[in-house]
């Protein structure tokens, strides 16, 4: 995972993930496991006010239990008068979708800013220098775009039967 | 498990969204073939809870991740992780509360044209909106569908009258 992966999975932001890191004196390695652990220090220190030093000791041993446990008491008050229950399976749903969204989506930028075409090119001329086949897309433009629908899925069902069908070692090696 | 049974069931469960993404480049014309539907979604409770229950009777569960954990597909979830990129029984689907470059469902929703295909009839971003989304995703991968989209509108200046 990269540094913007890990604190979407861990639904921080990165001053936080660096800044929380050093203040355990704890030295990030960037995987999954410590993004769910970080990510349960940082909703006990934001919507309980824990301190981050008790928030990483309960992020620890909570971890540790059942993930589908539902009610985890934590004693808020030395006297235990005071307690919260932490719902650890929804912490595990919504580290599982936030982890997802981070792996799929906050892939690497490209450095520096967005790029904005030379508005003296002429695209069609920018896209065939750059290996795309011109002559196909205009072929495409001539079907409906209901057509062009029906043809993606078609070839998307394509795709997907070959993955099947390869080891599964090599499925990446299409599309 | 297709683009058309997701976006019939979409439909029938009158959950209020756009299509964006290599779907919808896919219509404009674009020849990349991508293997998941990208919808940016109205977050108004009504909708989501519709969209909620839609994905939970599909089994989503998170793309990628391992399988096994606790994972809840309701209205809570939407509010926890509002952007999913899910794998379910009909096929892969990335749900997004927000589009990079083009803002949310109400902004998707005015930069959409309406098309009918797999006798349903849904929205979809326009090509101007998708480039100014691939524009703002800066993703090195995105470059080729990038440089295609901006061919594709060049073209579709060129023919204002056919229906690209």
């Amino acid at each position: 995972m990269t540094r913007s992966q890990f604190a979407l999975a861990a639904r921080a932001d990165e001053k936080w993930v660096e800044n929380t890191a050093r203040t355990l004196g704890h030295r990030l390695r960037y995987s999954v496991d410590e993004a769910r652990w970080l990510g349960l220090v940082h909703v006990l220190t934001r919507d309980l006010g824990m301190s981050i030093q008790r928030a990483s000791t309960i992020a620890t041993a909570a971890l540790q239990l059942d993930p589908a446990t539902r009610a985890l008491r934590l004693r808020l008050s030395e006297r235990g008068e005071a307690s919260v229950a932490l719902d650890l399976a929804r912490y595990h749903s919504a580290f599982a979708a936030a982890l997802s969204a981070a792996l799929n989506l906050g892939g690497p930028r490209r450095a520096g800013r967005p790029t904005h075409p030379d508005r003296r090119d002429d695209p069609v001329a920018v896209a065939t220098e750059h290996g795309i086949d011109m002559s196909l897309v205009r072929s495409g433009l001539r079907r409906t775009r209901a057509e062009r629908l029906r043809q993606l899925d078609a070839n998307a069902a394509f795709l997907r039967s070959v993955r099947r069908a390869m080891p599964s070692g090599r499925q990446g090696d299409v599309g | 498990m297709s683009f058309a049974t997701m976006l019939q069931g979409l439909t029938a469960a009158d959950v209020r969204f756009v299509v964006v993404g290599g779907v919808a480049a896919a219509a404009h014309g674009s020849q990349h073939v991508t293997n998941d539907l990208d919808i940016c979604y109205d977050d108004a409770a009504d909708s989501v809870r519709r969209l909620a229950s839609l994905l939970a009777s599909w089994h989503a569960y998170p793309r990628g991740v391992e399988s096994g954990l606790p994972f809840f597909m309701d209205e809570r979830q939407f509010r926890a992780q509002p952007t999913m990129t899910l794998t379910t029984q009909e096929g892969d689907i990335d749900v997004l509360r927000h589009v990079a470059g083009v803002g949310d469902y109400t902004h998707a929703f005015e930069h959409s044209i309406e098309v009918d295909a797999f006798d349903v009839r849904f929205r979809l971003l326009d090509l101007p909106a998708l480039i100014a989304a691939k524009r703002a995703a800066n993703r090195p991968k995105d470059l080729a569908h990038l440089l295609e989209l901006e061919a594709l509108l060049a073209l579709q200046r060129e023919s204002p009258g056919e229906a690209i």
